[in-house]
């Protein structure tokens, strides 16, 4: 996420498990259907696997299974988030399960407030603010602090950086 | 204390000393009778013995005496012999009681028996002499030989002679010849002379027989010598006279003289013996004295042993006296003692009997002796009098009971009665709706036979309506269908939308009009996907209540089928309830008769415990004969139609109707208010 010197924000709000969450739209690339995901050995249990979007490779990842949130059944509304993040400062994407999309919102910065310390299941860190939009109040992720972490580097690292496999996965199993 | 003894102790120990004393008495009865038997023993053995013996060798000795006597005087011989032997027989036995005395006889007359022992020898021998004597028999055998033979040939001797004599008198008187004739008349006296002398000698054969003393013995003798030569003297007078005419004669003479002489002279030789005279001159002389002497003897020996049994007597008469004593003693003792014991049970049996007495009149209040022992009839009395008494009571509290039940029993009789006659009017009631149920039934019949055509039809309708139901469903899921489609169009639309949205925000300041588009694609999207969702909920709650109704529809079916089988059912149901409802109003009348029945048992009852109340009044007059302790007993008011008694709470069973009684038991308290003179009314 870039910084917030912008005096309005347009956050991309997503349902993770009936909680309302946000994330930049700056970071984001697009929404996708949810689609079958290839699951990948040896990863952990938020690493779903792995999808085939236009050619490339992209992990899929589930926030809610990494915050311990409880996991819903996929439906209809379920997507797949594509977003960009940096690693080893070059631009990855990666995909995050989300319950449902909802819609940009536009938020001014004096209307976001800093998280709760405690009573969260989500570690503060992670937590850019909290902003109240109608009667929903969205917890807007830092989502480079996110994918910053040790862990999900590695997780992106076994999906994303072996397009070898990646390839030999893609024409084993053909598009999508 | 003496009421604490039971009747039957007192007889059985009266009786028992009665008995103790009995076997006493008995016992020295029989001890005493033992003493004098033995007493007598004594004495039978001892001088009542040699009395006995005495006397016994005295009756011997005068039998032996009285014998000889007999013998002497004896004709007989085989009596003689007789006679001997009985003297005989008589000494035998007089020696041998002579022996027994002897070894029996005390000291001081050992010596008269000595005595008397050589006295009788002496005797005894003088008999035997006079029994040798006397059975001789010279006299009698002389005077029966003289008798007979003599006789008979004196007899013939004389017959024949005379004959002679006879016979020649007669030729006498017709011999002519002088010569003869005297010669005949010499023949005839010496016949006649021999006739003569041998009557004469025969006279004195008879003198010589019945001549005891020795001088007329021998005078007669020498009479009978010379008769005998002057009879041969005329023997041969005789001889010289016939000797020529009739030797046969004269050998007939020779004969019977000769015969008749030899007997004379064997008769005198015969009474010359003089055996009995002899023998009873013997007996009178010597024999008697003799006699005499040891009868004395024996009296002295009799005198003496009479002295020794009478003092034998005299000790038993002591004996005798004490033991007559203690008998007495002892009689008197057990008199007393049975009067002592007839009185106490006479005492006891006349209590009782007052008792028992004034029981049986009815009397059970009688005071009892509480001493008296229990096991005795008066304390039985007592216990049975107490039973009585408490049985009297319950009676008489059953009595009442009885009444007053009865009297409830005529109560609910009547309840009953009542009852039978509401239910009859009930009956008739339920008659009419019975025929009213029947006709209903009928026209339920009716009804049920045309819903079941009804129901028919809409069984079919119904299949109808549900094909149809079943098309609209398709219909919707169809509309669903499409409706999803346009769903999903409108979903990727949104996301199109936000993706647009996304790049005109990374495109920043360019997509700005981009934005615009996107969020009204957006809201376009989400427009139509509200629509789209209003229609699926529309179209799904249409398909839901269409596939409702469908399932209804379809469970209509069958329940329309199971409406029509059960409309059948009601039908012939209906027809089986008609004849049902005709069998109830049979019953009904059945049911009719049996509640009139029923309505006169409940009469019968009523009259029938009329009649036990009045049986129970009659029980409570006959107990009403026992007199008991009336206090917690209820006496019961006179039985007026079916009035209840009072019941006092002292009654040991209580009622089980207590609500009414109480009820009743409350209206008394009003009445008794009523009553009370204390309470003046203003």
């Amino acid at each position: 996420m870039t910084d917030a010197t912008l005096e309005r924000m347009q956050i991309l709000s997503f349902i993770l498990d009936e909680d309302c969450f946000g994330a930049e739209i700056s970071a984001i690339q697009e929404v996708i259907e949810y689609r079958r995901v290839t699951s990948v050995p040896r990863t952990p249990d938020f690493m779903l696997g792995v999808i085939n979007l236009r050619g490339q490779v992209i992990p899929v990842v589930d926030l809610r299974s990494y915050f311990g949130l409880n996991l819903r059944e996929i439906t209809v509304d379920s997507c797949i988030i594509i977003i960009e993040v940096m690693l080893e400062g070059e631009p990855c994407a990666v995909g995050l399960l989300a319950d449902q999309v909802k819609e940009v919102v536009e938020f001014g910065v004096d209307e976001i407030k800093p998280a709760p310390k405690l009573g969260n299941k989500i570690n503060a860190r992670f937590i850019y603010g909290v902003a109240q939009h109608e009667e929903d109040l969205v917890i807007l992720l830092w989502l480079s602090r996110i994918f910053s972490s040790d862990e999900l580097q590695d997780v992106i690292e076994a999906g994303a950086t072996e397009p070898d496999q990646g390839e030999a996965q893609m024409t084993e199993e053909g598009a999508d | 204390m003496l009421s604490r003894l039971t009747l039957k102790s007192i007889i059985v120990s009266g009786f028992s000393i009665l008995v103790l004393m009995l076997v006493f008495t008995s016992y020295s009865g029989i001890d005493s009778a033992q003493q004098l038997d033995r007493q007598l023993d004594n004495l039978v053995s001892g001088p009542s013995e040699r009395v006995q013996l005495a006397a016994r060798m005295r009756q011997n000795l005068l039998g032996i005496s009285a014998g000889i006597r007999e013998l002497v005087l004896a004709k007989d011989r085989t009596e003689m012999q007789k006679i001997a032997g009985a003297i005989d027989a008589d000494r035998m036995q007089l020696q041998e009681r002579l022996q027994a005395l002897r070894s029996i006889v005390s000291a001081e007359n050992k010596g008269v028996l000595e005595q008397f022992d050589s006295t009788f020898t002496a005797y005894s021998n003088t008999v035997h002499e006079a029994s040798k004597l006397a059975q001789l028999n010279s006299n009698v055998e002389a005077s029966a030989m003289s008798e007979n033979e003599g006789e008979r040939s004196y007899d013939m001797l004389i017959s024949l002679l005379e004959s002679k004599r006879q016979e020649l008198i007669r030729e006498s008187a017709s011999e002519n010849n002088s010569e003869r004739l005297r010669q005949m008349l010499n023949q005839i006296m010496a016949v006649a002379n021999l006739q003569q002398t041998v009557g004469h000698v025969q006279r004195l054969e008879k003198k010589y027989i019945l001549a005891t003393a020795q001088t007329v013995l021998t005078k007669t003798e020498a009479e009978k010598n010379e008769a005998i030569a002057r009879i041969r003297n005329y023997k041969s007078d005789l001889d010289e006279l016939f000797r020529l005419t009739d030797s046969g004669f004269i050998e007939e003479v020779n004969r019977e003289l000769t015969d008749y002489l030899g007997v004379l002279e064997r008769v005198i030789e015969k009474s010359k013996e003089n055996g009995n005279y002899r023998a009873f001159s013997l007996i009178s002389g010597d024999g008697k004295s003799a006699l005499l002497r040891a009868e004395d003897l024996l009296k002295r020996l009799v005198d003496a042993n009479d002295s020794e049994m009478e003092s034998a007597v005299e000790e038993s008469e002591a004996y005798y006296t004490d033991i007559r004593q203690q008998l007495l003693a002892t009689g008197l003792v057990s008199i007393v003692i049975s009067v002592l014991i007839a009185f106490f049970v006479v005492q006891r049996i006349n209590l009782v009997s007052r008792v028992v007495a004034r029981i049986g009149e009815g009397d059970l209040m009688q005071d009892f002796d509480p001493n008296a022992n229990d096991a005795d009839i008066y304390g039985i009395l007592r216990r049975m009098n107490n039973k009585l008494q408490s049985i009297v009571s319950q009676v008489k509290e059953a009595a009442n009971n009885v009444a007053a039940g009865s009297s409830e029993l005529s109560d609910t009789g009547q309840q009953i009665a009542q009852g039978a006659t509401e239910q009859a009017s009930s009956l008739e009631e339920v008659a009419s709706s019975m025929e009213q149920m029947s006709s209903n039934i009928a026209h339920s019949a009716d009804n049920a036979r045309q819903t079941e055509q009804i129901a028919q039809q809409s069984a079919t309708e119904a299949e109808q309506s549900g094909k149809a139901v079943n098309q609209s469903v398709g219909a919707m899921k169809n509309i669903a269908e499409k409706i999803g489609i346009i769903e999903e169009i409108a979903r990727q639309t949104n996301l199109l939308a936000l993706n647009a949205a996304i790049e005109a925000a990374r495109a920043g300041e360019h997509g700005k009009g981009f934005t615009v588009v996107a969020a009204e694609v957006r809201k376009l999207a989400e427009r139509s996907q509200r629509a789209a969702s209003e229609i699926v909920d529309l179209s799904r709650d249409s398909l839901e209540v269409s596939e409702t109704a469908g399932e209804m529809l379809d469970k209509l079916v069958p329940n329309i089928q199971r409406t029509s089988n059960l409309v059948q059912e009601i039908s012939a149901s209906a027809i089986e309830q008609d004849k049902g409802a005709a069998e109830i109003n049979k019953a009904l009348q059945e049911l009719d008769q049996v509640v009139q029945q029923s309505a006169a048992s409940a009469e019968e009852m009523a009259a029938t415990s009329e009649e036990l109340s009045a049986q129970a009044d009659q029980m409570s007059d006959t107990m009403g004969f026992f007199k008991v302790d009336d206090r917690g007993s209820v006496s019961r008011p006179a039985n007026t139609g079916y009035s209840r008694p009072m019941t006092k709470p002292s009654l040991s069973k209580p009622r089980p109707i207590s609500p009414e009684t109480s009820g009743q038991a409350d209206k008394g308290v009003t009445i008794d208010l009523d009553d009370d003179d204390d309470f003046v009314k203003y």
